[in-house]
């Protein structure tokens, strides 16, 4: 009979969900300056009345005539949207990559920790989170370096987040299994490099 | 000693990445002061406030309705025709017997009759006088502005007509125009001097676009600057000169005399252009106006606007701090101008505007606008730097060669990890006799996968060394 081991599961503890309510307050920072952009997209309504007008409003009236509390209520909702969203593809990205991480220990013979895992991913994707955020808020004030910067910085920002997953979850593996997790490492890292 | 060795090549690769992140932030930053001189001109007289107020405040009685296709816009042009050929003003454009009316079919929609109405082929009017130097001509010097509104727009529940006059959205600016018109008819800048009144400003300022667009490169080479007044009698006003700090915008600011606000640097961008080639792939709100399509011809250019660019309460814009936007909407009226701002605040700002138009355009300072106009060329964005096309490509290009190189990376370690299998894995051999249970019993949740497996090919794979992810 042959039997194939599973994934273990992550049980949580305080850490683990401190982890992942800073996490998700990670990535709706980093929304409520990258939706910024975006969402003046609603310009388009301003420029020609043509555009505007929506089942007999005028959806440019409506928007210059929102109160202040409601014009918040918006700017938040639709980060807590794309949050909630994002959040969810992160569990699924964790899960596929400890998937990965689980098979190929199981093969060389070394002990994989779930915990210590999620903990070193959940760490590094919140520095990337934080780090995106403030690059959204550097180049608010640099419009024009905006194309560029945002091209660049976050690969470059998801390299990082990856090293610094590789620098803490490597800690007591013997040297000699480092190539094997860092080619583990390549197929997440090239999905991030991907989306970022 | 090995593990201070680590710790160090730790450090200096921390570092590394953090000077490259730098570079790259630092690299675009490129603002520098600009140094001008203004003398002071004498005879401004702050009554020229109340004829703009004037001015304004019959735009919003006898010729509130100036709606695109409307009928009344044409009846507006032939006032505008009327009276710049009085104050000897010259035109090469006529329309049937009028003289200054640049007529052109154009086709948009608007809310009519609880439906978006298509309007095809409806002759619109652009309005372009010029004084022409009796000196040898250093160029042309534009002030432009919109002189249509949304009188007639329907975009409501009750299906009634706004009858938004649109005093914010043009009346200001018109009311500026006219002003400068009357003050400038004598003057000889050594400069001709064209005053373009464009329709079609509440429809993607489709009257510039339509002048700007027939314009060949020497006839746009030779335009000096656009001078554009947009929306006015807001909080603050601005004058915009583009993305880059210019000699003639700092030249412009300092001719305001402090009546001016900084633009500030993080300005709400909407990501979307007007025209194929545009010079940014985005836009603001000081973009957004009659001088848009000159920009994007690289003709220097100044948007006077008035609005509170520094509150962020609105997701678009803010007109007045704690007071609603009344731009596009039926609340564009002059009653409601004079109750945001009230007459003085009107009139003083309106002065603001002709001050700092008459103190450039003085004979005392036009030696120094021609010195700062004359560095304008050297003074715009580097366009591949930042348009939108050359960004796709950087972004692809970027990407692909990053993941090519873990791709790459990927396979080193492969060959490495072959090549080095014994030292990796020196027990290879004694536990590819265990594979199934390596980590013992109770280590880890298991599923039976099926029984009396005889598929060896799993077997084998997982005896190798360690699983290659890409195949």
């Amino acid at each position: 009979m042959f039997v194939r081991p599973r994934t273990p599961k992550l049980k949580n503890d305080w850490m683990t969900i401190v982890l992942k309510v800073l996490l998700a307050a990670g990535i709706f920072f980093s929304m409520l300056y990258f939706g910024k952009r975006n969402f003046n997209s609603l310009f388009m309504t301003m420029i020609d009345s043509s555009y505007s007008s929506f089942m007999g409003v005028s959806l440019f009236t409506y928007l210059s005539t929102m109160t202040p509390t409601a014009l918040i209520m918006i700017k938040i909702t639709f980060p807590i949207i794309a949050t909630v969203i994002l959040f969810l593809l992160y569990i699924v990205f964790a899960k596929f990559f400890a998937s990965l991480v689980f098979r190929q220990y199981m093969i060389i013979g070394v002990q994989f920790d779930i915990r210590r895992f999620r903990v070193c991913l959940d760490s590094s994707f919140i520095i990337m989170t934080v780090l995106l955020g403030v690059g959204e808020i550097i180049f608010a004030q640099l419009p024009l370096a905006y194309n560029f910067g945002n091209i660049f910085v976050p690969p470059i920002v998801a390299l990082l987040s990856m090293s610094v997953f590789f620098f803490a979850f490597s800690r007591g593996l013997e040297k000699r299994f480092y190539p094997i997790l860092i080619h583990i490492m390549i197929i997440p890292t090239i999905m991030l490099v991907l989306f970022a | 000693m090995r593990n201070k060795t680590f710790g160090k090549r730790r450090i200096f690769t921390a570092l590394s990445i953090m000077t490259l992140l730098v570079l790259i932030l630092t690299a675009f930053v490129g603002c520098s002061a600009k140094n001008v001189d203004v003398k002071k001109v004498d005879g401004i007289d702050a009554a020229l406030g109340d004829k703009a107020f004037g001015y304004m405040q019959t735009l919003s009685t006898q010729y509130a309705d100036r709606t695109l296709g409307g009928g009344n816009d044409f009846e507006f042009a032939k006032y505008l025709s009327k009276t710049m050929s009085d104050w000897g003003y010259t035109s090469e454009f006529s329309h049937g017997d009028i003289l200054g009316l640049q007529g052109f079919k154009t086709t948009f929609s608007r809310y009519v009759n609880y439906a978006n109405e298509e309007l095809s082929d409806v002759w619109a009017y652009n309005v372009i006088f010029t004084k022409h130097t009796s000196q040898q001509s250093k160029g042309e010097i534009m002030l432009t502005c919109q002189y249509d509104n949304l009188y007639q727009e329907q975009a409501d529940m009750s299906g009634k007509p706004w009858g938004a006059d649109g005093s914010y959205e043009s009346g200001g600016a018109l009311a500026v125009m006219l002003t400068l018109a009357e003050q400038l008819k004598d003057v000889d800048l050594g400069y001709d001097v064209t005053f373009a009144f464009f329709t079609g400003g509440s429809y993607c300022w489709r009257g510039a676009l339509q002048y700007a667009s027939q314009l060949d490169r020497e006839k746009l080479d030779s335009i000096a600057i656009v001078l554009n007044y947009s929306m006015l009698c807001g909080d603050n006003l601005y004058i915009y000169e583009g993305e880059t700090k210019t000699t003639y915008g700092s030249f412009l600011n300092a001719c305001a005399d402090g009546a001016t606000t900084k633009v500030p640097n993080d300005r709400n961008i909407g990501q979307f252009i007007l025209e194929q080639d545009s010079v940014y792939n985005y836009v603001n709100i000081g973009m957004l106006s009659n001088q848009h399509y000159f920009m994007n011809r690289y003709v220097p250019t100044a948007n006077f606007l008035s609005l509170n660019w520094e509150s962020n309460a609105n997701p678009l814009f803010t007109e007045m701090s704690g007071k609603p936007n009344v731009y596009h909407t039926p609340d564009d009226t002059f009653e409601n101008m004079l109750a945001r701002k009230g007459e003085e605040g009107i009139k003083a700002q309106l002065f603001d505007v002709i001050k700092t138009s008459l103190t450039a355009l003085s004979s005392e300072n036009i030696d120094s606008f021609t010195s700062a106009l004359e560095k304008a060329e050297s003074e715009f964005p580097n366009a591949a730097a930042q348009n939108a096309k050359s960004a796709s490509l950087v972004n692809v290009v970027f990407k692909a060669v990053l993941i090519a190189l873990l791709i790459g990376v990927s396979y080193l370690i492969k060959s490495y990890v072959f090549k080095n299998s014994d030292k990796i894995m020196p027990q290879k051999q004694e536990q590819s006799e265990n594979i199934e249970e390596p980590f013992g019993d109770n280590m880890f949740d298991t599923e039976v996968f099926g029984e009396n497996d005889g598929d060896n090919e799993d077997k084998e794979k997982e005896n190798t060394p360690f699983n290659d992810p890409f195949e």
